[in-house]
């Protein structure tokens, strides 16, 4: 395994990352992003200001939570419970293996940027966040906290954060154990393996409540600049392939980099993931906002 | 082995290119291993992806089991360059019209001799030059038989002016074997007076014989020598001899001269070809003498000889005054010895008994005497170095000791008596004899002992042959010969009709050419690696 580099990413101003913030925050802070598909998610009682239910009253239960007419109609005390809104469990996962180190480490620097953007965001509405980088295993671990004293944190993390040019593969299952049933999941990654993850998903979808898959793509992996011969090396298995390029094989990979994406995104969609596709030349606020709203747009 | 280039080609024979070295040329079967080492094609660069099943669809179609890749064309290339250097390193030669020709000038004395217009050497440079210009494809070598080995180039001005500048320095003798190449023709210039000069190794002979010879009478001085008078030291002895190298009769007069004072005069008949001997006698107070020959003649070189008497000038010893008075008379005695006193300048020696300084950096003969005399057990026994003529016949029964020497290992022990160093040379930069024989005790045997010790040691310090000094200058017997030798002119009537072709070496075009494909794979390598590092850079942006 080669030894590994700085993303040496240049993370978001405060200035974007506020004005982030306050774009996003209307479709944070309402409720839960629900994820498309058949599976609903659970609504929990906490603070909040929608209607839960009621119960009877226990003691250290606030008094002024009290529903007066149900305690005069059940002649017992019975108090008001309220939907759980504006504090959720986040768990944001970065890919840093080998593929996302390919061509300059632009796809790992793109998703360092958005994973920085949706943790401030979210610590900015007063969620509790930690942040995975993961690769073969979990490289980095940014421990769940909240305010924006833990985005300080993050920030160090992600910007330690380091790739492997090679032998660095993709296991998203590795941070499984991470995640509990309340925590909502941020996936960052390019999604290059043998099923598109779509295996690991399929569990982490099963541990959390509500899962988010942004795909980084970049065109500039399916095309290569000369025709010619060449040995072609996965970064993350290191096998070869003997390759004759050209436009002809550029083309063929666009389509089967598409075919892949589609396959994504079927499961995703019958999951119950919110996918995104990115290519890395498209800004990431506007994709990210655009992600949101479509998760949003499904709850 | 043998170079093709330096046999002759005759008539019809085929020019083909040889080569010095052929033995290289077997290393173009290392072709067909420089093919096989680019069986494998073109090399194939490697490119990391992110993922390989995306490239499935552009995967090479393996060959046909059986079939083969055609190999790197850069072999071809890489060949080229090897077989390239591989003929250079044999030294391709290709055989070509022009003629080379080895000059071979006789710069002896006898060549200054005048003739019609200039001197032989002058007028024989000349008639070289003018046969050189039918062969306009000569390359023309010309060398000197007093120095061979000092190769002189084409036959320029200056090259003529060199050898004429340098003429009758020194004896010349036949060329060397060495420099008698056998693909260039070999041509002599000279009067042909000497015959040792035809006298060429391995029977060869020259090719051509450029001869100037017009002069046949020449009387000249053929050696001068000169020696102290046994009887009188303030006496020198001349003896001159004198040649008549020419073909007639000749009378000449020889003036001996001191400075410019005329000493004496002699009439001498000689016959052709016959020497004669001149005695006279002069004051040793002369600094040199001048023999001249009268009426001169056309070589006028050797009708004069000058002899510088300096070597027999008196050597100034610096005498201790506490030497004994025979040890001093011994010295003053001494035909070659002058006295000086001690610290005089210009002293070449010091006797030193016991009140000199220790050290002068002068030649010291210093004797020692601090004990009362004795004869030790032995006779005289001379060291194995000191030549049988310098030894001397000691009586034993006079030769008495009065100290004791002790030899240290970088001395010399040069006579001792028994096992007793008497006469010991000290080793170090200045030099120094030391002995401890009892001068007295000698000199009261009114033997001739004493004085011939002293002349050993002596001679010893300021060299050998202080009593019977010579000087001399001697141009040999063949210096004053200017009339041609008829064998000699019967040889050179017939000059030998040989050709010898050169051939032309063409390493250099082939390194250039080899440069060139050089070149080319230096520029393809720089553009591969050029190109990849674009690619790479523009892949990384």
């Amino acid at each position: 395994m080669a030894s590994p580099a700085l993303i040496d990413a240049a993370l978001p101003s405060e200035p974007e990352l506020q004005s982030f913030a306050r774009a996003a925050a209307q479709l944070l802070i309402d409720r839960q992003a629900r994820a498309p598909g058949a599976r609903t998610i659970a609504r929990r009682p906490g603070i909040g200001i929608q209607h839960f239910d009621h119960r009877d009253y226990a003691p250290g239960d606030e008094v002024r939570h009290i529903d007066w007419r149900q305690t005069a109609r059940l002649r017992r005390p019975i108090v008001r419970r309220f939907e759980s809104e504006s504090v959720s469990d986040w768990t944001v996962l970065v890919d840093v293996s080998s593929s996302m180190a390919v061509l300059g480490a632009a796809k790992a620097r793109a998703a360092v940027r958005m994973a920085a953007a949706m943790a401030y965001a979210l610590l900015h509405l007063g969620h509790r966040v930690e942040v995975l980088a993961f690769g073969g295993r979990v490289l980095a671990h940014c421990p769940r906290g909240r305010g924006q004293h833990h985005y300080a944190e993050i920030a160090r993390l992600l910007a330690a954060l380091q790739t492997v040019p090679s032998g660095e593969r993709s296991a998203l299952g590795a941070c499984a154990h991470h995640v509990h049933g309340t925590t909502s999941v941020f996936v960052v990654s390019d999604f290059l393996a043998d099923d598109e993850m779509c295996r690991d998903l399929a569990v982490l979808r099963q541990r959390c409540a509500a899962l988010h898959a942004m795909q980084v793509s970049d065109d500039a992996e399916t095309a290569l600049l000369d025709a010619g011969e060449f040995d072609l090396v996965d970064v993350e298995t290191g096998a070869r392939l003997q390759a004759v390029t050209g436009e002809h094989a550029s083309a063929s990979a666009a389509r089967e980099r598409v075919a892949m994406t589609a396959r994504l995104r079927s499961f995703c969609a019958r999951s119950g993931v919110a996918f995104t596709d990115w290519d890395v030349r498209q800004p990431w606020q506007r994709m990210l906002l655009a992600h949101l709203v479509r998760a949003r747009s499904h709850c | 082995m043998a170079a093709h280039a330096s046999r002759s080609s005759g008539p019809g024979a085929i020019a083909l290119l040889s080569f010095l070295t052929p033995l290289w040329l077997a290393g173009l079967v290392l072709l067909p291993a420089i093919r096989w080492l680019h069986r494998a094609g073109p090399p194939r660069r490697e490119v990391a992806v992110s993922r390989l099943a995306l490239w499935r669809g552009a995967e090479a179609s393996r060959p046909n089991p059986g079939a083969r890749r055609p190999p790197d064309p850069a072999w071809r290339r890489r060949a080229l360059l090897a077989a390239l250097l591989l003929i250079a390193l044999a030294g391709p030669r290709w055989p070509e019209e022009r003629v080379r020709v080895t000059l071979w000038v006789d710069d002896s004395l006898s060549m200054l001799t005048r003739e019609a217009s200039g001197t032989r050497l002058a007028e024989g440079l000349a008639s070289a030059r003018s046969q050189f210009a039918e062969l306009p494809q000569a390359d023309v070598d010309v060398r000197v038989l007093s120095d061979p080995w000092l190769r002189l180039g084409a036959l320029s001005d200056a090259t003529m002016a060199t050898v004429v500048s340098g003429a009758g320095s020194k004896e010349p003798s036949p060329p060397p074997a060495a420099l008698l190449r056998s693909d260039s023709q070999q041509w002599l210039l000279t009067d042909g007076a000497d015959a040792t000069l035809f006298a060429w190794p391995g029977a060869r002979r020259p090719d051509r014989v450029v001869q100037v010879a017009g002069v046949t009478r020449n009387v000249g001085l053929e050696r001068l020598s000169a020696r102290r008078h046994p009887g009188d030291p303030q006496t020198l002895d001349l003896l001159l001899k004198v040649t008549n190298g020419g073909l007639a009769d000749e009378v000449r007069t020889v003036v001996f001269s001191a400075g410019d004072i005329e000493v004496i005069q002699s009439d001498v008949r000689l016959a052709a070809g016959a020497s004669r001997l001149v005695e006279a006698t002069m004051p040793a107070s002369s600094s040199s003498v001048r023999t001249t020959l009268q009426p001169g003649d056309a070589l006028a070189e050797d009708d004069t000889i000058t002899l510088d008497l300096a070597p027999l000038q008196p050597r100034r010893v610096a005498v201790d005054p506490a030497c004994a008075k025979a040890l001093v008379a011994a010295v003053a005695a001494h035909p070659a010895l002058v006295i000086v006193p001690p610290g005089k300048a210009g002293a070449e020696a010091v006797l030193d008994c016991g009140t000199g300084p220790e050290s002068t950096g002068m030649p010291t003969l210093r004797v020692i005497a601090d004990r009362v005399s004795s004869r030790p057990p032995g006779a005289p026994r001379w060291s194995s170095t000191i030549a049988e003529s310098r030894r001397s016949e000691l009586d034993r029964s006079r030769l008495q000791i009065a100290a004791h020497l002790q030899a240290r290992p970088n001395d010399s022990v040069l006579l001792a008596l028994g096992d007793e160093p008497v006469i010991v040379e000290r080793g170090g930069k200045a030099k120094v004899v030391e002995t401890s024989l009892d001068i007295a005790s000698i000199a009261s045997g009114r033997g001739p002992e004493l004085p011939l010790l002293v002349d050993f040691m002596v001679g010893t310090l300021l060299g050998p042959g202080l009593l019977d000094a010579v000087a001399v200058v001697d141009r040999g017997p063949r210096a004053s010969r200017v009339a041609p030798l008829p064998e000699l002119v019967a040889s050179a009537a017939a000059p030998s009709t040989t050709v010898a072709r050169a051939s032309r070496d063409v390493i250099w075009p082939v390194l250039v050419v080899a440069l060139l494909a050089l070149l080319w794979e230096a520029a393809a390598l720089a553009r591969q690696g050029l190109r990849l590092s674009v690619r790479e850079a523009v892949r990384v942006a």
